[in-house]
């Protein structure tokens, strides 16, 4: 405050958003769980949006004579860095391709979720009438059931393709996101600002995206990475069970549900898939804990 | 007490509601139910036959109540496999379900809560940080893949274990512990968190400033205020240890209803499919209920209100 004290109102302002936003940038680089999450998170994408660029070879490219070689084996003077499936078909390509589902689906679901999430929210946290009273019913009725099993059997009714698979996760991750941006709805509804803006004439909707939603981006941020986390692993399990991604486009989960036939003779098959999913997870729910610390203390 | 209990039975009537007429769209969804209850090779004489006989010709508020009726009566349908009813082929895989769920909490439980309360205990330690490291990067594996990696490692390799299939406590252990690893880490980070929020309030101060010793502070007094909320999100992880085992269950060959579902879809035998969706779902609702019961008698507070 002494440091500011000679300069203007206005100037002062520009000068602490400025000065926050510097701080912010410094938790961001320095913070080693915020650094390593985005890491992380950051190659996969990049290596989800170049796949075509940096795959050594097509994620279908079939030969059944060098079917099944080891990791780091050579054939006609061409390395297979992790060696090849059942088809003859390179894995260490197949993981890069395998990138670009993980990363759709998670991204194109939780987004989903998110603008369906909030807006329930808004409406549900704001109309303390029959109107919240039944979308969070509803939100109960969808958390009595295990979701996977809800996935699994809608999966198989509507019958597995990547739209309904979008559709299935986007689903899952409304409650979430509706939950906590009620919570903060009802929470600022009664302060001092918001009937001040009602005074002035603003409209509810005005009121909801420019008064309230700002007040719980933080947590929403938050929310977007855990669920971005939660889905990947979703979509993995469902396509494991044969109802998620076909073949032949590679789905890291399709992958590990191949490589369990040949649990026995070709063991580091099971490897590559899993690790994948492993690091890529690992690093959303890193950068949602490190985004946490800065962004919402309060939140579990 | 008893008011707060018959209120708290009372929210099961709509969630319950909720469910069934989820389980009723989940066929009628696609169109026409009868492409999915029937066999493939059914001519359209035998679709309007089986439409008339089990009013699928009436209008879908009319199709409710007959099904909530049948329901009543314990009719859950009939297998199109082998004609059986629904009901019985549900309920004769559902031990070996709740066998598995129930070890894999187990062990998550004897394992985990420890774990949390060390962590907490002795916060900011070795032992803190390799407990929530591991916590999380548990967190990130797939359950299948863990599964697949004990199979490779002690039944592929060691030799020590079965590979697969139902049998003793041998043929228990692995896909336990792929179970209970899905569930542990929430399990020890909900803990631990709860732990250090109990030890920010009054009462420990209180029960510190008396002279408590420590081990006296954290058993009698942060213990029992801390494990409240765990016991919320062991009746919700409850629901995951079941979603879990449909999982687990696909590794290890395990003949449970996981397995039973993933077989009955593959057979197009969705009478079963929904008879799994619509028993699971009840389970997990009750399972909640009885953790919200349990705590009137844990938390003295909620008595109150």
């Amino acid at each position: 405050m002494s440091l500011t004290g000679t300069l203007d109102p206005a100037d002062r302002t520009v000068l602490d958003a400025r000065r926050r936003r510097r701080r912010y940038w410094r938790r961001l680089t320095r913070d080693p769980v915020l650094f390593f999450g985005m890491l992380i998170v950051g190659v996969v994408v990049c290596v989800a949006a170049l796949a075509p660029a940096i795959a050594p070879r097509p994620y279908d490219d079939e030969l059944p004579a060098r079917r099944l070689l080891a990791p780091f084996s050579s054939y006609n003077h061409q390395l297979f860095v992790l060696g090849t499936d059942q088809l003859g078909r390179d894995v260490l390509s197949r993981i890069i391709y395998g990138a670009r589902v993980s990363i759709l689906v998670g991204t194109v679901g939780v987004v989903t979720g998110a603008v369906l999430g909030v807006g329930v929210g808004l409406v549900g946290g704001w109309f303390e009438d029959w109107r919240s009273t039944l979308l969070m019913r509803l939100a109960d009725i969808q958390l009595s059931f295990p979701y996977l099993l809800l996935a699994i059997a809608v999966m198989a009714v509507l019958g597995p393709s990547l739209l309904n698979l979008v559709i299935v996760l986007g689903l899952r991750t409304w409650v979430g996101f509706a939950r906590v941006v009620r919570g903060s709805v009802l929470a600022t509804k009664p302060l001092e600002f918001i009937e001040a803006a009602q005074a002035t004439g603003a409209a509810t909707p005005y009121i909801l995206l420019r008064h309230i939603l700002p007040n719980v981006i933080g947590p929403i941020i938050v929310l977007v990475t855990l669920e971005f986390a939660n889905l990947i692993l979703l979509e993995a399990t469902l396509s494991f069970l044969g109802l998620g991604v076909q073949p032949p486009f590679p789905s890291w989960g399709t992958m590990l549900s191949e490589a369990r036939d040949y649990l026995f003779t070709d063991w580091w098959l099971s490897i590559p898939p899993g690790v994948a999913i492993m690091l890529t997870v690992l690093g959303a729910n890193l950068l949602g804990d490190g985004l946490r610390d800065i962004l919402d203390p309060k939140l579990m | 007490m008893i008011i707060y209990i018959l209120r708290r039975l009372l929210q099961v009537v709509p969630t319950l509601a909720g469910v069934m007429v989820v389980v009723f769209l989940l066929i009628r969804v696609s169109g026409d139910p009868t492409q999915l209850l029937l066999p493939p090779n059914a001519t359209p004489a035998d679709r309007a036959l089986f439409r008339k006989q089990h009013g699928l010709d009436q209008p879908l508020a009319v199709q409710f109540v007959r099904y909530v009726d049948s329901l009543a009566h314990g009719d859950l349908g009939r297998s199109l496999v082998d004609q059986r009813p629904a009901a019985d082929v549900v309920f004769e895989r559902l031990p070996a379900t709740v066998e598995l769920a129930v070890s894999g909490m187990a062990i998550a439980v004897v394992v985990g809560i420890p774990a949390g309360i060390a962590s907490a205990v002795w916060r900011g330690s070795a032992l803190d940080r390799l407990a929530m490291a591991s916590a999380l990067v548990g967190q990130s594996m797939a359950t299948f893949w863990v599964g697949i990696l004990l199979m490779l490692v002690f039944a592929v390799q060691l030799r020590w274990l079965p590979v697969s299939g139902r049998g003793g406590v041998r043929h228990l252990m692995l896909p336990a512990v792929t179970l209970s690893l899905y569930i542990m880490p929430v399990l020890a980070r909900m803990t631990r968190s709860s732990m250090l929020e109990v030890w920010e309030q009054d009462f420990i101060r209180t029960a510190r400033a008396k002279g408590l010793r420590e081990r006296a502070v954290i058993v009698r007094h942060s213990l029992r205020a801390a494990l409240i909320p765990v016991a919320t999100v062991l009746g919700l992880q409850f629901g995951g240890a079941l979603a879990g085992a449909i999982v687990t269950e696909s590794v290890f060959s395990w003949g449970g209803v996981g397995t039973l579902v993933l077989d009955a879809i593959y057979k197009r035998d969705y009478p079963v499919v929904q008879a799994v969706v619509l028993v699971i779902a009840v389970m997990f609702m009750l399972v909640n209920l009885l953790v919200d019961v349990g705590y009137v008698v844990l938390d003295p507070r909620i008595r109150q209100t």
